[in-house]
């Protein structure tokens, strides 16, 4: 199963992407940006919503319900306007990185096998309509998300890390 | 001959630019800190420019780089251009990275990453640790042309995000510039934790452009300065004993001694 948390206020460092975005890097168009933490977990047994449930009460370690929310297995989208248009990016870090499973399951009396984590960030754009949505993709990947220099690119550096760029369905 | 003017930025989380001052004013150069939004000419007339260490912009997004966008990398690039030096310390090297400064093989694209510290894959967490390094074509770069390739000094680390990686095709350029790697106390390049603390690339712990004039360096340096800064079980391994200043202080006479020698190169021409 996948969690996907995010803040329950404002997210900062979504805010301060958007602002280097749209101050630094020229995308005058970014209406919305959202960012979630996904956490894609798989337990030993079948009483995975229980066992779950325990890893979240007995450890902060996922998601601090003081000042964070969670779904599981959907990302909160928002409705896309018609003159808008959704893209959606995956960053995973090309080095995978192991937890310490072991001290989770014990501290937390579960049985867990396996735990990654990932980022999605939710980009909304103003769209005219001028060009097609992959090239405006395309631009957006170019301007905004794929880091090439000082000037190009932000949300992922790829040296590092692995980016899935798609289009927000709009019925989604 | 003027006073060499150094310019510490100081960005929105940087916390390490006073001791930095400290030890650029203790080499008779005048450090000055300079915010991030200063103007351009303001930032033009320095000789040289630190980045000094801290948690720029809260490290969001990743470390360095929000900062990496701002107006200022600009200026430093034209000055780096122009053969100006440019000293990247821990959240400095990682905006250096992010900005492509560093190595800067081509064109300033990014070349390099500063991710999480690992042990083959293993998250490690943040390191607050002393570590011994050595260096590699210190005579590259300009600021560790006063070192040898023999020697192996002690500097605290202090970072959650210092592992270097490189792409593959650049990596046998790397291995051409001026590097400081880590090492044992015996001058070892054992690619193992945990001496190499955080899984870099060929032991990485700093490493300079092609120019030998923009560095990038994980460790601080300004917290292994002088010799009160250094714990009494590795001080005592310091072989001058006399001076009030560390090993690590070659690292800005270097800096130091480039600037004068341009200098007096310009005045001559």
């Amino acid at each position: 199963m996948i969690l996907y948390t995010y803040q329950k206020n404002i997210d900062l460092q979504a805010m301060s992407a958007s602002e280097s975005m749209k101050n630094d890097l020229g995308l005058k168009i970014l209406n919305k940006l959202s960012r979630f933490v996904a956490w894609d977990l798989e337990f030993d047994g079948e009483d995975e919503t229980i066992q779950l449930k325990n890893l979240l009460e007995k450890s902060f370690f996922i998601v601090n319900p003081n000042k964070e929310l969670y779904k599981i297995n959907a990302i909160p989208t928002r409705a896309i306007k018609n003159d808008e248009i959704g893209i959606r990016v995956k960053v995973e870090q090309k080095i995978s990185q192991q937890f310490d499973l072991d001290t989770l399951n014990k501290n937390c009396g579960v049985t867990l096998k396996r735990l990654s984590t990932f980022l999605i960030w939710d980009l909304y754009g103003s769209y005219d309509g001028t060009s097609s949505e992959e090239d405006y993709l395309d631009e957006v990947t170019d301007q905004v998300i794929i880091t090439s220099n000082s000037s190009k690119g932000l949300l992922v550096n790829p040296v590092s890390e692995r980016a899935t760029i798609s289009l927000i369905s709009r019925t989604s | 001959m003027n006073k060499i003017k150094i310019a510490i930025l100081q960005l929105p989380g940087t916390n390490c630019e006073y001791e930095t001052k400290r030890c650029v004013d203790a080499l008779g150069m005048t450090g000055d800190i300079v915010r991030w939004n200063e103007s351009r000419e303001t930032i033009e007339s320095y000789d040289g420019y630190i980045l000094p260490g801290g948690f720029s912009f809260q490290d969001r997004v990743r470390s360095g780089a929000i900062a990496a966008k701002l107006e200022l990398m600009a200026v430093l690039e034209k000055s780096a251009d122009q053969g100006k030096p440019i000293l990247g310390i821990c959240n400095g090297c990682q905006i250096l990275a992010e900005t492509g400064l560093v190595p800067g093989s081509n064109h300033n694209k990014i070349e390099m990453a500063l991710t999480y510290n690992h042990d083959n894959g293993k998250r490690v967490g943040f390191i607050c640790d002393w570590k011994y390094v050595t260096f590699k074509n210190p005579s590259a770069s300009l600021f560790t042309k006063e070192f040898k390739e023999t020697d192996v000094f002690a500097i605290p680390i202090n970072h959650g995000e210092g592992c270097f990686i490189f792409n593959d095709e650049y990596v046998d350029d790397v291995q051409t510039l001026g590097a400081i790697q880590y090492c044992t106390e015996t001058g070892d390049v054992d690619t193992s934790y945990p001496t190499n603390p955080n899984g870099s690339m060929l032991n990485i712990a700093g490493v300079s452009n092609k120019k030998g004039n923009v560095l990038a360096m994980m460790p601080h340096p300004e917290r292994a300065f002088f010799r009160k800064q250094f714990p009494k079980d590795l001080e005592k391994k310091l072989t001058d004993s006399k001076s009030e200043l560390g090993p690590w202080a070659l690292l800005l006479k270097g800096m130091k001694n480039y600037i004068e020698s341009e200098k007096i190169k310009k005045d001559a021409g």
